[in-house]
């Protein structure tokens, strides 16, 4: 915690040095957050790499003096969110066809590299409704607290946590049943 | 461990690689983008003045958006017996309210902000602003002889925070009760300035 405060104050005054460790230090985890709700792993690489580039456009405007873990998480799923939404009005066009800064870079295509157990339980999540889906990502690879994922969501608290816990009890089944059959 | 735990954890435990060559170029978008920030950042900001003459809106908002700050000498007149004291304070008073009534006669201008009418309430309350007083001092170098009012919108009071600023337009009260102009070195077009002010000297000693 006290390393994430250091590092923001120093990103706020331009160094390239607490960007790369923002980076490195948390890429993995927003790009499984952003797999896990897209269930689309161009798309997840276009937002977190979109993001990053953004992020790092307008460092003195960061207001963040509490969890930059969260800040980072729900910038992200604001993204995702905003990716699906934008998709649909364009007439159901994927994800990936989306235009984003991501598309213009010379990023190698694939940066993702998925292992068999992170397709097996991204395909149990996307069975979930996304709000479900959402609580439990924002929680586990988000780190987000449960009335972070509330206010994020505008409802209450025991909505989240009710969520939560039928997300889990259909992934417990969802997975399980895999395994069993 | 219970169940719920149990699936927590998988989910939790999912691991990620990623491909280094697309780290690599991701970092380097990201750190160009930041380069480019504090590149723009590092831009000077615009000659104010020159975007107040350049514009008629925000010259008339510069000229109309006024506050008006009364500073007397301090050490000196604090001393100065209430009843000479006071023809001074209702000139000063006469000034701001007509200052005033030409904010509110414009119609193109800018709505004045808090610290405006604060400063400007201040002045119709004869209360001192010791502030103002050390601006006086940066564009005289010592307390004045007579008393100030000077006019200025936010933008300009900014500019006189900076060291060594000298852009300011104002009326100065002099001893026998006659107003000048106090012009400013930062000014573009010195005429156009002065032939504003030459009416608002007008409107306050008429």
């Amino acid at each position: 915690m006290m390393e994430d405060k250091l590092l923001i104050w120093k990103f706020k005054r331009g160094s390239g040095d607490a960007l790369s460790r923002i980076y490195e230090k948390y890429k993995n985890s927003l790009l499984r957050l952003a797999n896990a709700l897209s269930n689309d792993a161009a798309a997840a690489e276009d937002v977190v790499h979109d993001f990053f580039v953004d992020f790092a456009q307008s460092p003195e405007k960061l207001k963040l003096n509490g969890n930059l873990r969260g800040y980072l998480a729900t910038c992200v799923a604001n993204r995702v969110r905003n990716r699906n939404k934008s998709g649909q009005r364009q007439g159901g066009a994927g994800l990936d066809e989306v235009e984003s800064l991501a598309s213009k870079s010379k990023r190698p295509e694939q940066w993702i590299i998925a292992s068999e157990q992170l397709r097996r339980v991204n395909s149990a999540l996307a069975q979930l409704p996304v709000e479900q889906r959402e609580a439990i990502t924002l929680h586990l690879h988000g780190g987000m607290k449960f009335r972070a994922i509330a206010e994020w969501q505008g409802v209450s608290i025991n909505t989240v946590q009710s969520r939560y816990r039928y997300g889990l009890d259909r992934l417990r089944s969802l997975l399980i049943g895999e395994v069993e059959k | 461990m219970k169940p719920a735990e149990d699936i927590e954890k998988l989910i939790k435990d999912v691991d990620i690689d990623t491909n280094a060559a697309a780290d690599e170029a991701v970092l380097e978008d990201a750190l160009g983008a930041l380069e480019g920030a504090k590149k723009k950042s590092a831009e000077p900001a615009p000659n104010i003045p020159r975007v107040i003459t350049r514009s008629r809106i925000v010259k008339l908002a510069a000229a109309v958006v006024v506050v008006v700050v009364a500073s007397l000498a301090v050490v000196s007149r604090f001393a100065e017996p209430q009843a000479k004291k006071a023809p001074r304070m209702d000139a000063v008073k006469t000034a701001a309210e007509a200052i005033e009534a030409e904010e509110q006669s414009a119609s193109s201008i800018a709505e004045p902000i808090r610290g405006d009418v604060i400063l400007r309430a201040k002045v119709l309350e004869m209360k001192h602003d010791f502030s103002r007083w050390e601006v006086l001092k940066v564009l005289y170098g010592q307390p004045p002889r007579a008393s100030i009012i000077v006019v200025y919108n936010s933008m300009m009071h900014r500019e006189l925070n900076q060291p060594g600023a000298e852009r300011i337009l104002g009326l100065e009260l002099e001893d026998d009760g006659t107003y000048s102009p106090i012009h400013s070195s930062g000014y573009d077009n010195i005429d156009e300035a002065e032939a504003e002010w030459t009416k608002l000297i007008e409107k306050v000693t008429k």
